[in-house]
């Protein structure tokens, strides 16, 4: 297996080469940006990220667990307060709210920590290179040695202002 | 002011340059003004532990007046943290493209005010060691919290407020992290290098990356609906006359966003001086913070004159009282204060010349933070010093120990801010970014 | 384009014709009401309740339009026009507004004996006078407006345009300074004028909400309900937009296949998001007075919510005995329509970009503000002890239906003539 490297100046241009490359089959693609590019994100085309489904679930479970605690710490120790039922579901919604809000959020960010970071496709980040975070967006092609030529050529006529092969 | 009209800077890699230039060795200033700030800090440290070791007798607080400065300062600080989130998380989902040069000041500002208002509750506790009483843990007294107290309600919101907004203010600053561990070259790159945490830009990073910042705007907005409307149902819930008054959310909240827009000015006025960010922060973004302030202004107005007409129309003596006593009752400097400086002095700004006019700009958003602060003064302090009893009227005023920790507590949160501006970029890189490919496309 | 635009065009028949029908359909019912002398009162009830819905509904459209120019939208194109077709109906509403007047002894209590404490306020003179003068207010701002507004686009019209639209558009573009500086100007002017119009709505609907809803139930107080009320106002016109967007999308009079995706998109997100806002507007006012259990103020919500809304723990068994009450169905299917459902249906994005669920919902937030605004004044006139003694009340009376579709039809005449009137109005091309 080679990794070869295309470096490119802008976010249409990395696109371009992206649906270059996978036009011609090559579908282990990585591409490093600065910013978030929706051009790039379409040309990979893999869908929506599954971060979302961890704040739906954080949500209901938040809500679930506000309500539950409120109701049974309110019978558990019974107070007549403001001439009010033990289990006040009004009063209840405000720290259901947050609580939904609260573990909404946190798992929110645990879904982007495991699918950012820790559950990520890719292990080997020899070709990163700190311009990556400035103004130049790499794109990365894994692919048998005797297909270098092939995606060189198709690196080069999609506008890199260097290609090279990181590993062979 | 003609560094207003500067251009937008010409390529992403003099993006890097321009911003992450602020975390460069710092100026004698600099320094001076962080020890200045650490020393306003540690008179108030010296404030509190003097009330802690006298009692509560040091303050002002006295019966009938018993909540004072320290929850007006906390509903204050509470409110400037609201201007971050809704920067970041409601203009975000109204694709406002002008924020995201103001966002990172905006949410760091955020974070710091919300610690810094979390702990006013602590300073106002006569036992401030047993603070954990109000958590429901289980314990052996076999007794829970009250739920349906809005001081427990408090709890949660803040809480929840403290922990999503700097969760929300990482995940947004993960990416310029990484732009620093790969420019910074002192001892701050380790730290850079482990809180990047691995991030490299790489698409799959991205995606998780922007649809958690979609989420977690998605959560704030409401978030920050409601913190505030919590802190208002502190005082609404009551049968206070003055309290109790069923607009009292919405327009804590719309004051939260005032006020706090008007201090993300105060701040990014001298920041902008300061760094050379007169690129990055332009016109337009403080024309546009000129509009927020301008209709949140509206709102504010709106609900004074809603409330005093409603305890007029109430035709209720309690309410017609209390409300006369605010305008003309010993605190009459107190209120004409609040109106003057949120109601009429930002009214310069209907015209565009003086919302681009940043000297004008920064001039009236001191006025509004003093303002607003008054504002919460004049809730608290009118009603609780004229309840329905005469015999039991009574008078208020702060002494020196809540004046010094009120000082205090704007030194810590500039001086975390100051701290904060040398150790990340105050500017969104990656946004910046995106918005000058979006433009060159 | 101005050749096409000044084309004098004929109403469309089929819907005019449906429309007038409505139109009649509901005069013939209000003066029906009114002779008879048993449902005289309820008449002018049901009058005032739909008056209320539309004019602030009409005023709100004009709001739309200022909105979008407030903030720079962008991506509204032909809708803000629409938008502001729709705002065509304020001199109506203000014409229909002198039937309130003509009722007043069979609405309002305090006409006949003053209010204890309130006598000045409620002095029925004053309190009418005020109430034109807001009204005509807030109606010459939406005009003008409206007038600035289409100012470039009949400066285009005038020269190709005959017979009376000629002399119209004449006198409308006055002073004509050629295209270029009409349109600056207009931005600019325009852009002004939007912050008035948006102060005005919010101010004058206030007034008319103390004036006319709460003033039925004089004794309670909310610092929340004008603003409540102005709001919905805003909110139940952005889902008739939606549906009048949604039904013109094919239509030759507008740009065809004008309703992108994102754009439904869009209207949905809208109606989403100031939903969530009516309910926290609600929820505020609700919960305060809920919690300070305050006689003078949960009068009102008791008579809308039913005698237990203090024990309120929603277990099933409660929940029959509380919707066992008189109005209390209504409220809640006024939640269902306007909060629940545009909630938890257009919480995705699909569903919004769908035409089908988008307009089902926007036709269920329309209704809903109909009953709204049926719930907000019925139970002040016939509380609830006088429905269980056995007062008659349902919001689908032959009356309250009656003149529903009176409005209706109403309301869409002005629509299609505002069209009629200035061709253009409806743009067929840009924005």
């Amino acid at each position: 297996m080679a990794q070869v490297l295309g470096i490119l100046r802008t976010p249409s241009a990395t696109a371009g080469a992206v649906r270059e490359l996978r036009g011609a089959g090559f579908e282990k693609l990585e591409v490093y940006s600065p910013c978030p590019s929706h051009e790039i994100e379409h040309a990979l085309d893999r869908g929506p990220s599954r971060v979302r489904i961890y704040t739906l679930v954080g949500c209901l479970t938040g809500v679930t667990l506000a309500y539950l605690m409120q109701i049974w710490m309110a019978y558990d120790w019974p107070l007549v307060i403001g001439g009010k039922p033990f289990a006040s579901i009004p009063a209840y919604t405000i720290i259901g709210f947050e609580m939904n809000i609260l573990f909404g959020g946190v798992l929110t960010v645990a879904g982007l920590l495991i699918h950012g970071f820790f559950l990520t496709s890719r292990r080997d980040h020899s070709a990163y290179q700190p311009s990556f975070s400035g103004d130049d967006f790499g794109c990365v092609v894994d692919c048998h040695d005797d297909q270098v030529g092939r995606v060189r050529e198709i690196l080069g006529e999609a506008g890199c202002a260097e290609v090279r092969v990181v590993s062979a | 002011m003609a560094a207003a009209t500067e251009p937008l800077p010409a390529s992403p890699d003099a993006i890097n340059d321009d911003i992450l230039r602020v975390l460069e060795p710092p100026s004698k200033t600099y320094v001076l003004g962080v020890l200045f700030c650490g020393a306003l800090v540690a008179c108030g440290v010296s404030a509190f532990l003097y009330q802690v070791y006298w009692g509560f007798g040091v303050t002002g607080l006295n019966h009938p007046v018993m909540w004072g400065l320290y929850i007006t300062t906390f509903v204050f600080w509470v409110g400037i943290a609201h201007a971050g989130t809704l920067i970041s998380a409601i203009l975000f989902l109204f694709r406002a493209k002008w924020r995201n040069a103001v966002n990172r000041g905006a949410e760091a500002l955020t974070v710091f005010s919300v610690l810094t208002a979390a702990l006013f509750p602590l300073l106002h506790l006569g036992r401030a060691w047993k603070f954990y009483f109000i958590l429901p843990y289980p314990n052996q007294r076999g007794l829970w919290v009250n739920f349906k107290s809005p001081l427990l309600w408090d709890v949660f919101a803040i809480g929840t407020y403290t922990i999503i907004s700097i969760l929300f203010f990482i995940v947004g600053l993960i990416p310029d992290i990484g732009a620093a561990r790969d420019r910074v070259r002192d001892w701050r790159r380790h730290l850079y290098r482990v809180l990047a945490m691995g991030w490299r830009g790489t698409s799959e990073q991205w995606r998780a990356h922007s649809r958690s910042v979609l989420h977690l705007s998605g959560l704030a907005t409401p978030l920050v609906l409601s913190v505030h409307s919590v802190v208002s149902w502190d005082f609404a819930t009551s049968v206070v006359p003055g309290w109790h008054t069923t607009i009292f959310a919405p327009y804590f909240v719309a004051g939260a966003i005032f006020s706090g827009i008007a201090m993300v000015i105060t701040i990014l006025i001298p920041v902008r001086q300061a760094f050379g960010l007169q690129a990055y922060l332009r016109d337009v973004h403080f024309d546009n913070m000129g509009k927020l302030i301008l209709i949140t202004s509206s709102i504010v107005g709106y609900a004074y004159g809603m409330e005093y007409f409603m305890a007029w129309y109430s035709a209720n003596p309690y309410e017609q009282m209390s409300f006369w006593y605010r305008g003309f009752g010993h605190y009459w400097w107190a209120t004409w204060t609040m109106i003057i400086c949120n109601v009429i002095v930002p009214l310069p700004l209907w015209f565009k010349r003086m919302r681009v006019n940043l000297a004008f700009m920064w001039i009236v958003s001191i006025f509004i933070n003093i303002g607003m602060w008054f504002e919460r003064f004049v809730i608290i302090m009118t009603s609780l010093s004229h309840e329905y009893d005469p015999a039991a009227w009574g008078y208020y005023f702060p002494s020196w120990v809540e004046w010094t920790i009120l000082v205090a507590s704007v030194a810590f949160v500039l001086f975390l801010f100051l701290i904060f501006l040398r150790m990340f970029p105050v500017i969104a890189i990656q946004e910046v970014k995106e918005l000058h490919y979006e433009e060159a496309h | 384009m101005s050749n096409d635009l000044a084309e004098p065009r004929s109403l469309p028949r089929v819907p005019a014709a449906i429309f007038a029908a409505l139109a009649a359909l509901g005069a013939i019912a209000f003066f029906a009401g009114v002779l008879a002398e048993d449902t005289s009162a309820r008449t002018y009830r049901v009058f005032l309740h739909n008056w209320l819905m539309w004019a602030a509904l009409a005023n709100g459209a004009v709001c739309v339009s200022a909105a979008f120019r407030l903030t720079n939208a962008g991506w509204q194109g032909p809708i803000q026009r629409i938008a502001e077709s729709m705002g065509g109906f304020v001199a109506i509403s203000f014409l229909l507004y002198w039937v309130i007047y003509l009722g007043r002894h069979e609405l309002f209590e305090w006409v006949h004996h003053p209010v204890a404490g309130k006598e000045f306020w409620f002095e029925p003179g004053f309190t009418f006078l005020r109430d034109s003068l807001a009204l005509v207010w807030v109606t010459f701002v939406s005009l003008f407006y409206l007038y600035i507004s289409l100012r470039p686009t009949l400066g285009a019209a005038r020269e190709a345009a005959t017979g009376w639209r000629k002399s119209l558009y004449g006198f409308w573009t006055a002073g004509w300074r050629g295209e270029e500086v009409e349109r600056d100007f207009a931005e600019r002017r325009g852009r002004k004028m939007a912050a008035v119009v948006a102060l005005s709505h919010a101010i004058c609907y206030s007034l008319i909400a103390i004036d006319f809803i709460m003033s039925l139930a004089p004794e309670w107080i909310s610092t929340m309900f004008p603003a409540y009320f102005a709001w919905g106002g805003f909110l139940s016109s952005i889902s008739l937009l939606t549906i009048v967007c949604l039904a013109l999308r094919n239509s030759p009079e507008v740009v065809p296949g004008f309703l992108t995706a994102n754009r439904r998109h869009d209207l949905g997100k809208l109606i989403f998001a100031f939903s969530i806002f009516w309910m926290y507007l609600f929820w505020s006012q609700y919960f305060v007075i809920w919690y300070a259990n305050i006689p003078e103020e949960t009068g009102f919500i008791v008579a809308r919510l039913g005698t237990q809304f203090l024990q309120d723990t929603w277990y099933m068994g409660g929940f029959m005995q509380r919707i066992a009450e008189p109005y209390v169905t209504w409220t809640l299917l006024v939640w269902l329509l306007v909060w629940v459902l545009p909630f938890w249906v257009l919480l995705g994005q699909r569903p919004k970009k769908t035409p089908a669920i988008l307009g089902t919902i926007a036709v269920g937030s329309v209704l809903g503000f109909w009953l709204e605004r049926y719930i907000l004044v019925t139970p002040s006139l016939v509380p609830p002890s006088e429905v269980l003694a056995g007062a008659a009340i349902t919001p689908l009376g032959w009356i309250e239906l009656g003149i529903g579709a009176g409005f209706v039809g109403l309301f869409f005449l002005s629509f299609l003539g505002f069209g009629r009137v200035f061709p253009g109005a409806i743009p067929r091309a840009g924005g």
